[in-house]
């Protein structure tokens, strides 16, 4: 792979990454910088003339991995909703202005907020990344199976906070 | 409210398209000033101009944007790259790429990371003129001036990390800074001259603001509730154990194998009385180990990567300085290994390591 088509693949799969980043991070900037050190890890490994076989798994991979570095560091996220007001994440307008029923985002939000970085992170893979279950074990090097259970489980969690 | 909504609310969050075409355009920067590795000589390849292929870029120019197209237009911001100081692109890669790269990194941590790298940077500079005996006093003097600036930053982010109560961010960054200014101490230790000597304590004295700023930091985290100091310390564990891997694996791949063994010894056995630490509650300590272990495992890396792009025979020494407790030296285990040649017993009878360059 040569730098072009790198950069294609930050054209492509940028926003993806940023969101996937972002619902596990809830920080905006730091969603933004690990987007930025996923892309240059990724391109470090390429220029070691290393080769990647599927870019978009990669990616992702890389992106989980330091989000997983970030959580340890940092403790995890938990972000109550006026926090993340606070933070200028309004519901209502701003990046969210696409979305007409602001109680719905509202909602995510907090349901997302509520689970536990473990549950969030095969919650946002499978319903936000869009991930089989298969590609979410690859991307964590779990078991499949550890996976799916996680993931049974999250939504039961996720399913119960709705209905609160 | 249906699971299989989220996608389509997620949706709504994206990047500006200001964001999106900065980081496109500090992406894009990375990959030409970090090519695909190619043989030596690169420096002198790239002082000529050289044409991309840029008709694919479709750059919004913010500032950024802009300021980074017109750099690595033509090439001369990559060429720059490979500048020295003295020469003629050098002011480019200091003033234009590096400053660019600063202005897009969007979190203090990520700030602070790159502040060290340019300090790391100024130092390899000095190595590889060293190296070439082309380490002349007007060039001596631009290395340390901008190394002091670079190191006085980096300094005062810990300090700032510290009073801002990041502890871990500071303990981060002053244990990597340390070890980077040991790495290079003795490697510009290795290299003869005369400037090289009025260079070093510069560079030493930096080395114990570190250690100073390090051993504070680490104080405080121990001095943390149970809680925050266990998540500190397993943190810190598995960026050892990564550190340890990538180390490993990168002697496999540089057939190093036998070379810095003993340095990866040292550190698997703090990583171990750091893990014993662990389970005995003690998680400041175990984070302190932790970090050392991470340093020896840096440190042979950067010794290894520069006695490969420098070419020189470091003659590593088997102690780091680092001490794990009741951390021994396991043994070299290299009997019937081809690499025998690579290990040798100095006068003293300790391990002297050649990694095979």
């Amino acid at each position: 792979m040569n730098d072009m088509e790198f950069i294609k693949s930050y054209d492509a799969y940028a926003d993806a990454l940023f969101r996937h980043c972002y619902f596990r991070v809830y920080d905006r900037e730091l969603a933004k910088d690990l987007v930025q050190s996923t892309y240059m890890r990724v391109w470090e490994y390429i220029a070691s003339g290393k080769e990647v076989k599927n870019m978009r798994a990669f990616l992702y991979k890389v992106a989980h991995n330091l989000v997983v570095d970030e959580f340890r560091k940092n403790k995890g996220p938990t972000i109550s909703i006026d926090e993340l007001k606070e933070r200028g994440i309004e519901p209502q307008d701003g990046i969210f202005g696409k979305i007409k029923n602001a109680a719905e985002v509202k909602n995510l939000l907090d349901i997302f907020n509520k689970l536990e970085p473990a549950h969030r992170e095969v919650v946002v893979m499978r319903y936000v990344d869009e991930f089989t279950p298969k590609e979410i074990a690859a991307i964590t090097g779990e078991s499949e199976n550890t996976v799916s259970v996680r993931l049974h489980r999250a939504v039961a969690r996720a399913k119960e906070l709705i209905t609160k | 409210m249906e699971l299989d909504n989220l996608k389509k609310i997620a949706e709504s969050q994206r990047l500006t398209a200001g964001e999106k075409s900065e980081m496109r355009g500090a992406i894009f920067l990375f990959t030409k000033s970090n090519p695909v590795r190619k043989p030596a000589g690169m420096r002198l390849l790239f002082k000529g101009t050289i044409l991309f292929d840029m008709v694919n870029l479709s750059f919004k120019p913010t500032m950024a944007g802009l300021v980074l197209f017109l750099a690595v237009s033509f090439g001369t911001g990559a060429a720059a790259e490979y500048s020295l100081p003295g020469d003629f692109l050098y002011p480019v890669k200091i003033g234009v790429n590096e400053e660019a790269r600063s202005v897009l990194s969007f979190t203090d941590e990520a700030k602070a990371e790159w502040e060290l790298k340019r300090s790391d940077r100024r130092l390899e500079e000095a190595e590889k003129l060293a190296s070439s005996g082309d380490f002349s006093g007007e060039a001596r003097l631009k290395v340390e001036k901008n190394f002091e600036r670079h190191a006085e930053k980096v300094n005062l982010r810990i300090s700032k990390f510290e009073s801002q109560g990041k502890t871990e961010a500071a303990a981060n960054l002053s244990s990597n800074f340390e070890v980077s200014l040991k790495a290079h101490e003795q490697i510009l230790s290795k290299l003869d001259g005369d400037e090289v000597d009025k260079f070093l304590p510069k560079l030493r004295q930096r080395q114990n603001i570190a250690a100073g700023q390090r051993r504070d930091a680490e104080s405080k985290i121990s001095g943390e509730k149970k809680a925050d100091a266990k998540m500190a310390a397993e943190g810190k564990l598995r960026a050892a154990e990564n550190k340890l891997a990538e180390v490993s694996a990168m002697q496999f791949s540089a057939d190093n194998a036998d070379g810095a063994n003993a340095r990866l010894n040292t550190a698997e056995s703090i990583l171990t009385d750091g893990k014993i630490k662990m389970e005995e509650g003690e998680y400041g300590k175990a984070f302190i180990l932790f970090q050392s272990a991470l340093r020896v495992a840096q440190e042979a890396k950067l010794l290894i990567e520069a006695e490969s792009t420098l070419k020189i025979d470091l003659g590593m020494e088997t102690s780091s300085g680092e001490s794990g407790g009741n951390g021994e030296n396991k043994p070299q285990d290299g009997d019937g290994e081809q690499e025998t040649e690579d290990v040798d017993n100095n006068a003293e009878g300790g391990l002297r390591l050649r990694l095979g360059l």
